[in-house]
């Protein structure tokens, strides 16, 4: 599409999408609304379906049920080429035989665009991803960053509704990706139009993201903000794909106000004060890493368990301590470096009692998804 | 200890280039005997002569019957290359039992011996009661020269990021416009080559135009047979079998400077064409046609 | 393959979807349906003239008849049949030296000549690029009565002059000669892709490990390079069967082979029928070897041609 007139707002809108490759559904039954103009992730480990269900929003895979529907309109039927949709792919695609310029005008010229504008928007775009005196370079003789701007130029320059991105950073190295997350992030809001991002990456998700849809098996876990789907992950896979979970299985014995009284293991009781507290019966229950507090040994009080540490990790920015709790649970625990005693107060065999905030612990349900892992991973 | 021994690889390189001598000999000798001042191509020399390209030349028949099998291979290449472009394409697009068969049935004419399709050819021309023509001729010659352009055009072709193909679609291009701009123009080589082994497979062809040529319209191959035996005539087709051979050989190496020059072009990669020929992919340099991949 | 390989060094795993690649599978029906009109019809009907069903004899009576063949095989078609057998002989002899003669030439390309080998192989393949027939008039000039050779003795006055070496021409030495020297730079060229293919580190460990360079030869190298020697075997035997411009040109009398036969019986004295019979022998025969031999070479181009 190229007419920025009727381009839309670029919703995007699936209803009860499915994608089955033989017997195997990589897209199992998604409805998901993502709104129009923000930074949209589609975040999963390998072979969940994400990649799948973006190549149904391009119109490259037909479903076999369900709808894909952009600014109210269904989709089914629109070729590709058609749709006010544009795909920056994993590996560029660049056309390596020809220009910069010539890659980025191609979908121009394809539209029959004049020339003079031709010239002006391909200009105008490449200022915009800074690489006006690259034009006349050939992708071979490019760095993977400049590459994967080329790209993402060629797809800008036709102004679609909604501009598709698999994975885009997957090929550079970590340094490089983070500059160029920053980058794409003020891309996205200068120029105000949808971004449908693909990773596995959960930190670039976080970083980037307004708005996240966790995927699994071809389901979505949970779709919500970032600070949402970390602080209060709906069930115990969300909770492990981004960042530490903690994970402890327990089995609710009562309630206590606000609170689910949860016996884990070896008789140790907690309250939690987060998530599903009304749930009855084995749950599990998770604690982020930064929240768990450290006490000296032989500290009393409510949810305070005594453990031992078995292991340190120095970050720098932190330390982070493995310790094994009396409830028979390892866990992980975050503390900030923020004096000069941190570093070496902790060592492998210190005595400590961590206290468990009832405020930062969360009941999740199962979590587990009823799917059974397919043996034909897709993606 | 390397598992050759400098002996060893002394030894094979002497065996080598001993081949090469030898491969080359015939050729080097026709070269000789084409400037040789002497009806019976004999030793000891008779000094240098270039009568005989001009005897050759003057030759209407040799001219005529040269001038034919060109124009012959050019539409025998071009036929075959724009067919095996189509059956490549094709190709690309099966999986599995439809792939293997098609694959078998278009490679079939590098299996069947040349003197039986020709025989073939002449019953069939037979047999829907035309006349042979040089069409005829084409015709066949592009049927066993199309194997060929096949096996040159489709690994090529395989190369090729399909996600190129998307990204065309993507931005708005039909799929014949995504033939056109992107995916035949990166076949450019391939195509070249195509062309060119084609052409040489239909140009030196001797059986099939045997049969189906008309009497009085001899290929440059007849022409040649019908030559090789009359001793008078001898010093003539040497004459012109010199200059085919160093045009053959330059033809060569200027395929394999043009396709160097056209892959740098294109994509910088760095492939000659023997190197095309054992299958190196252009653009990683590992090789395309891998043997026993499992499955 | 590339997409793939870029897909799995991101840590994906295989795409198994289906890609809208450039092309669809309908556009193999135009050259399918080339082959089928120009070279099965015309097999098929080489096929109905062995058993009489059609004739190219006007007016004589056509219905299915196997004399011809009974002839060929049991009767009075003796000639053709110790033609046939001498035609294979030929065939097996020159086909296991060339492809002897060339392991050593694509071992050298391989493993010795590195940096410049495809460019040696181009070397050595150059001459196939030039015409057939041509290269076989020049071996003509060469071997002759009083050709290059036995003017070069005569000249040397290491034989007396006028005096012919009898064998060097129309005889089995300049056909197998001839067939040996046509075919042997495209045999060594299955047997370097297959030696380029293996793991050249292969050989080096077990000569690191101790192995003779003999037994790291026989026990290591040439049992990887087998499918590649099989291919350039086959890549000999099948076309040479169906050979018969060599013997028109430095054969003798009886060195004429079994294409010679065929090409007879369509020419100087027409006998369409039972020229087809010898001609249906051939393609049958070459179509027996290529489905024997045919695993070895299929997987290769099935690898190539995208089989997945």
């Amino acid at each position: 599409m190229t007419d920025t007139q009727d381009r839309g707002k670029g919703q995007v809108s699936l209803v009860s999408l499915t994608k089955r490759f033989g017997p195997v559904a990589a897209v199992d039954s998604i409805d998901l609304e993502i709104p129009s103009g923000g930074f949209f992730s589609l975040l999963g480990p390998s072979g969940c379906g994400k990649t799948t269900t973006l190549r149904l929003i391009a119109g490259f895979e037909q479903p076999s049920s369900g709808r894909v529907l952009l600014d109210g309109r269904d989709m089914a039927g629109t070729p590709p080429s058609k749709r006010p949709v544009n795909t920056v792919f994993q590996s560029y695609a660049l056309f390596p035989h020809l220009r910069v310029f010539d890659n980025v005008a191609f979908g121009l010229r394809r539209a029959h665009v004049p020339r003079s504008e031709v010239q002006r928007r391909v200009g105008e775009t490449l200022d915009l991803v800074q690489l006006s005196d690259l034009a006349a370079r050939k992708p071979g003789q490019l760095s993977g960053g400049q590459q994967q701007r080329v790209a993402l130029a060629r797809a800008l320059v036709l102004r679609p509704a909604v501009l598709l991105l698999d994975e885009p950073l997957g090929a550079l190295d970590a340094k490089l990706r983070r500059q160029l997350q920053v980058e794409l992030k003020q891309l996205q809001t200068r120029v105000g139009i949808t971004f449908v991002y693909v990773t596995h990456d959960q930190e670039e998700a976080l970083t980037m993201s307004d708005r996240i849809a966790v995927i699994n098996h071809g389901r979505i876990e949970q779709a919500a903000s970032p600070r949402d789907l970390y602080e209060e992950p709906a069930n115990a896979f969300v909770a492990d794909f981004l960042g530490v979970s903690n994970l402890m299985d327990g089995s609710v014995v009562g309630s206590a106000g606000d609170a689910a009284q949860v016996r884990l293991a070896n008789g140790f009781t907690v309250d939690v004060g987060r998530g599903d507290i009304s749930r009855r019966g084995e749950v599990k229950v998770v604690i982020r890493p930064e929240r768990v507090l450290l006490e000296p040994t032989g500290a009393t009080g409510p949810n305070r368990i005594p453990g031992m540490v078995t292991n340190v990790v120095y970050l720098g920015s932190g330390i982070q301590l493995a310790v094994h709790l009396a409830s028979g649970d390892t866990i992980t625990a975050l503390v900030p470096n923020s004096d000069d005693d941190t570093a070496s107060a902790w060592s492998p065999g210190v005595s400590v009692t961590c206290h468990l905030p009832a405020n930062a612990l969360r009941v999740l349900g199962d979590g587990v998804t009823a799917h059974q892992p397919h043996s034909g991973a897709v993606t | 200890m390397r598992p050759i021994s400098r002996l060893g690889s002394l030894g094979l390189g002497i065996y080598f280039w001993a081949f090469v001598a030898f491969l080359f000999v015939p050729l080097v000798v026709l070269v000789i005997f084409s400037v040789n001042d002497s009806t019976i191509p004999t030793l000891p020399l008779s000094g240098f002569t270039t009568r005989w390209f001009h005897q050759a030349f003057s030759n209407g028949t040799l001219t005529t019957a040269l001038v034919r099998s060109v124009v012959i291979a050019l539409a025998a290449g071009v036929l075959a290359t724009a067919f095996g472009i189509m059956a490549s394409l094709g190709l690309l697009a099966l999986r599995g039992r439809a792939l293997t068969l098609a694959l078998a049935v278009l490679l079939l004419p590098l299996v069947v011996p040349y003197i039986c399709l020709a025989v073939g050819l002449l019953i069939l021309v037979q047999e829907v009661s035309a006349q042979p023509t040089l069409v005829a001729v084409v015709l066949g010659h592009s049927v066993i020269a199309l194997p060929f352009a096949i096996l040159v055009i489709l690994p090529r072709l395989r190369s090729l990021d399909p996600a190129m193909n998307e990204a065309a679609l993507d931005l708005g291009a039909s799929s014949f416009a995504a033939l056109r701009y992107i995916t035949l123009p990166l076949l450019t080589p391939a195509l070249v080559s195509s062309g060119i082994i084609c052409f040489v497979t239909s140009f030196d062809e001797f059986a099939i135009a045997s049969f189906l040529a008309p009497s009085g319209q001899p290929t440059y191959p007849i022409f040649l047979y019908a030559s090789a035996r009359t001793p008078a005539l001898l010093p003539e087709v040497i004459a012109i079998g010199a200059i085919i051979i160093a045009g053959s050989l330059l033809l060569v190496v200027l395929a394999e400077g043009g396709r160097r020059w056209a892959e740098r072009r294109l994509i910088g990669a760095n492939v000659s064409p023997a190197g095309a020929l054992a299958g190196q992919d252009g653009e990683t340099g590992a090789p395309v046609f891998a043997t026993a991949e499992p499955g | 393959m590339t997409a793939d390989g870029r897909a799995a060094r991101s840590g994906q795993p295989p795409r198994r979807r289906s890609w809208p690649r450039p092309g669809q599978g309908t556009l193999v029906i135009p050259p399918l349906l080339f082959v089928v009109v120009l070279l099965v019809l015309p097999v098929a009907f080489v096929g109905l003239y062995s058993v009489g069903l059609r004739t190219n004899i006007p007016g004589t009576p056509t219905a299915f008849s196997l004399l011809d063949w009974k002839d060929f095989l049991t009767g009075g078609g003796s000639a053709f049949r110790s033609r046939f057998v001498y035609s294979m002989e030929i065939t097996l002899f020159v086909s296991v030296i060339t492809t002897v003669a060339a392991y050593p030439l694509a071992y050298y390309l391989s493993f010795v000549a590195r940096r410049r080998r495809y460019a040696l192989l181009l070397v050595l393949l150059a001459p196939f690029f030039t015409s057939y027939l041509l290269r076989v008039i020049a071996w003509q000039i060469i071997l002759n009565d009083n050709g290059v050779v036995n003017s070069l003795l005569w000249t040397l006055h290491l034989r007396p002059h006028g005096e012919a070496i009898s064998w060097l021409i129309y005889s089995n030495f300049s056909i197998a000669l001839v067939l040996f020297y046509t075919w042997i730079p495209f045999v060594a060229l299955p047997i370097f892709v297959v030696l380029e293919n293996m793991d050249h580190r292969l050989p080096e460990a077990a000569a690191d490990l101790g192995a003779s360079r003999a037994a790291t030869f026989w026990r290591v190298t040439f049992p990887l390079s087998l499918p590649g020697v099989i291919a350039g075997f086959v890549f000999v035997l099948i076309p040479t069967t169906g050979e018969f411009i060599a013997p028109l040109l430095v054969g003798g009398p009886n060195n004429q082979l079994f294409g010679n036969s065929i090409q007879a019986f369509f020419s100087n004295s027409p006998d369409w029928n039972y020229g087809s019979v010898l001609a249906m022998t051939l393609i049958v025969v070459v179509v027996v070897l290529t489905l024997v031999f045919g695993r070895f070479l299929r997987t290769d181009l099935r690898a190539g041609a995208g089989a997945e």
